[in-house]
């Protein structure tokens, strides 16, 4: 090599035109072509040949066009070549002869490099925010934390088979031709044989793994079912009223590599969960209810209701925006041991980081702590959805300042100061030891903002209608599933009656259609609808249909 | 949401201000948007500005904000047509707009210039994309190159 080409920066007459972009533009730009330009882009200057040559480049062209059965080739570039069928076959005769070039340097590139390297073994991180609990009875779990705050329950699955028979190995030997769901951002569904996701696991260098993360494994593996029981304080689940069919995804198989894992989310339809796991550990982080965490942003579709999350993978969040938290900002966090169950409260965010390859089993639950909750989640308008998932962001000033007035509970701050204090002022979870007062602390973290159903229900929309309101696809179960449920619950659980009718008047308005059905039959000379028919039932194209004596 | 008569300013790397409707930027540039969320931005004495964008760029991205917020309801192919004539500029013109959108983060000028250096190259011969992007040196040796067209006779 002599000694100019040392000293030569190839990227001006390599990119032409393009080369006032930075790399991070060029990438994305990439990213939205095709996979044919791309391979074609490769062969037109040495530095496009690298950045066409990016691994996770082609993981995204990969995803972006993969639908059904997925089989890893070694690499994301041959495995698009060869799992796209749009491509004809000379595409797929990829035989990669990789080519090194000097004078091209790249930070950006370097930076994604050393993610996509990272190693996880240390990375692990226990505050010690949130407990540990062994032999905790049901009554001081309804007591202390369920609904309330989050708890490391240990000994719950010492009995389970799962326990020693979920490893990688004895998985594959018995799993190995079974095809698992694949978890990734675009919504097509990928599956893939565990033996092809075990080999993929074993040599893959991605920053955002693909992981298993499966609602259908109990279809798919009966047998896994054996393994493991609802431990018994999360027996109670008042979805177990539908029918399998009908019933929302509530149950998950999940798989992955270090470096994988969920990234911020608050739980869909506010329920709750539980998430034990078998091998591996995993890093958890979680805020309470209405703090939205830093670097994501919650978008709610103001006709629907439709919640979409933007956030950074949850490597890229530890890695980028952790840092810059100051210490009283930080969320709590834990790190997961094999054998151990954590439990997740209605409607806190939290984010998952796996420092190894974990296997985990997760089950998602309605019971009389968070029904109203769940309920309200259902209920047609969007203002209560954004609430719930960021207090008082998702409020225009205008709100905002009624609502500050009508509940009068809080200091005389504007606005911007207090935008400007979200920011800052979480509570220290630190301070409080009594399990009251930090109950307390969790569910009213600022301003009064507290995640309390009558505090919560202030922003509903009365006068939308759940027969005629638009239902958001991201909703677990359609209106008419939800009328149906609720009307099984109040005919199959009658001393629970009272609770379902505050769910019922929160989701449905109920109380609104009883008057109404009571006035229409008052005019008629009707009999009043009996107590067993006072919920709205139907598809609501003939409104009185929910009272039997008009026929 | 900013209201419709209020008036932001604008400063281009020239220094010349540019006054616009506040509405018509917070709709499409999601930082600007959130320097009016967050009340950083002082209506008497602030000017946002943006030393990497030219006067010249400035107002065409102010042109792009102010007919999309005023035209969304068009129909879909009048609102294609006038893209087409509004990205009609040479190469220099589409990167620096590509930049200003990029560093405003206006998501939907970004998806049209996307779009638009997508279909520059699409189907194109190698020879052809080094041609329109203006790339003087492969940087490949002739052996590399040789390679390739033996490799991927049908790019060539």
């Amino acid at each position: 090599m002599d000694d100019s080409s040392v000293h030569r920066d190839r990227r001006p007459e390599a990119l032409g035109d393009l080369g006032v972009l930075p790399d991070e533009t060029l990438c994305s730009i990439l990213e939205s072509l095709s996979p044919r330009d791309v391979a074609r882009l490769a062969c037109v200057s040495s530095v496009m040949y690298v950045l066409c040559n990016e691994e996770p480049l082609w993981m995204s062209l990969c995803l972006k066009g993969a639908s059904g059965l997925l089989q890893y080739q070694g690499c994301w570039k041959k495995t698009t070549l060869l799992h796209n069928e749009n491509l004809p076959d000379k595409y797929k005769e990829y035989q990669p002869r990789p080519l090194y070039f000097d004078g091209f340097n790249s930070l950006f590139l370097y930076r994604r490099l050393y993610r996509c390297h990272t190693t996880l073994e240390s990375f692990h991180a226990d505050d010690g925010n949130v407990e540990r609990r062994k032999d905790l009875s049901l009554k001081d779990f309804y007591d202390q934390y369920d609904a309330k705050k989050p708890v490391m329950l240990t000994g719950l699955a010492e009995t389970w088979p799962a326990r020693h028979k979920w490893t990688t190995d004895q998985l594959l030997q018995n799993y190995g031709d079974v095809a698992f769901k694949i978890s990734q951002r675009s919504s097509r569904k990928v599956s893939m044989k565990f033996k092809d996701y075990v080999s993929y696991m074993e040599v893959q260098h991605d920053e955002d793994p693909l992981y298993i993360f499966d609602e259908k494994f109990g279809e798919v593996a009966p047998s896994l079912l054996k393994d493991y029981s609802v431990p018994h304080l999360f027996q109670e689940d008042f979805f177990d009223i539908l029918d399998a069919e009908q019933r929302p995804s509530y149950r998950w198989l999940i798989i992955g590599p270090q470096r994988s894992g969920a990234s911020w989310h608050v739980d869909p339809a506010l329920t709750s969960a539980w998430n034990t796991l078998l091998s591996g550990r995993k890093r958890w982080a979680l805020y309470p209810p209405g703090k939205v965490p830093l670097g994501v942003t919650v978008h709610v579709n103001e006709e629907d209701g439709d919640v979409n999350i933007e956030t950074p993978s949850s490597l890229q969040w530890w890695l980028d925006y952790y840092p810059l938290l100051p210490d009283e900002d930080k969320p709590i966090e834990c790190t997961q041991l094999p054998g151990e169950t954590i439990y997740v409260p209605s409607g806190w965010w939290h984010c998952v980081l796996n420092l190894e390859t974990t296997i985990a089993v997760t089950q998602n639950y309605v019971n009389s702590n968070n029904f109203e909750f769940v309920c309200l989640d259902m209920a047609p308008g969007y203002r209560h959805k954004g609430v719930c998932r960021v207090g008082w962001l998702a409020l225009d000033e205008e709100t905002y300042e009624n609502v500050r007035q009508s509940t009068a509970c809080y200091s005389d701050l504007s606005r911007k100061e207090k935008r400007a204090k979200t920011i800052k002022d979480v509570d220290n979870l630190n301070s409080e030891s009594t399990v009251n007062g930090a109950s307390r602390n969790y569910g009213l973290w600022k301003d009064g903002f507290s995640y309390d159903i009558e505090f919560l229900s202030i922003f509903l929309d009365r006068d939308r209608d759940h027969y005629l309101s638009p239902w958001s696809v991201g909703n677990s179960i359609g209106q008419r599933e939800l009328r149906e449920w609720l009307s099984k619950l109040w005919i199959q659980k009658p001393q629970m009656r009272e609770l379902i009718w505050k769910g019922a008047c929160i989701a449905l308005n109920a109380d609104k259609w009883l008057e109404c059905a009571s006035k229409i039959c008052a005019i008629h000379n009707l009999p009043l609808p009996s107590d067993d028919e006072r919920l709205p039932v139907g598809s609501g194209s003939n409104p009185v249909s929910f009272h039997s004596s008009i026929y | 949401m900013g209201s419709p008569l209020k008036k932001i300013m604008l400063c281009s790397s020239e220094k010349e201000i540019f006054s616009v409707e506040e509405q018509v930027m917070v709709q499409h540039s999601v930082i600007i948007n959130n320097m009016i969320e967050d009340g950083s931005y002082n209506y008497e004495e602030s000017k946002i500005p943006l030393d990497c964008v030219d006067s010249k760029t400035l107002k065409k991205v102010i042109d792009y904000c102010t007919y999309h917020t005023h035209h969304h309801n068009d129909n879909q192919e009048d609102l294609e047509a006038w893209d087409a004539q509004f990205l009609n500029v040479d190469s220099n013109g589409l990167y620096d707009l590509l930049m200003a959108a990029n560093y405003l983060e206006i998501r939907n000028l970004l998806d049209l210039i996307y779009r638009t250096i997508k279909n520059m190259i699409k189907g194109k011969k190698i020879d052809e994309i080094r041609r329109i992007l203006n790339i003087k040196d492969h940087g490949f040796t002739p052996e590399e190159e040789e390679q390739n067209r033996k490799e991927y006779p049908h790019f060539y």
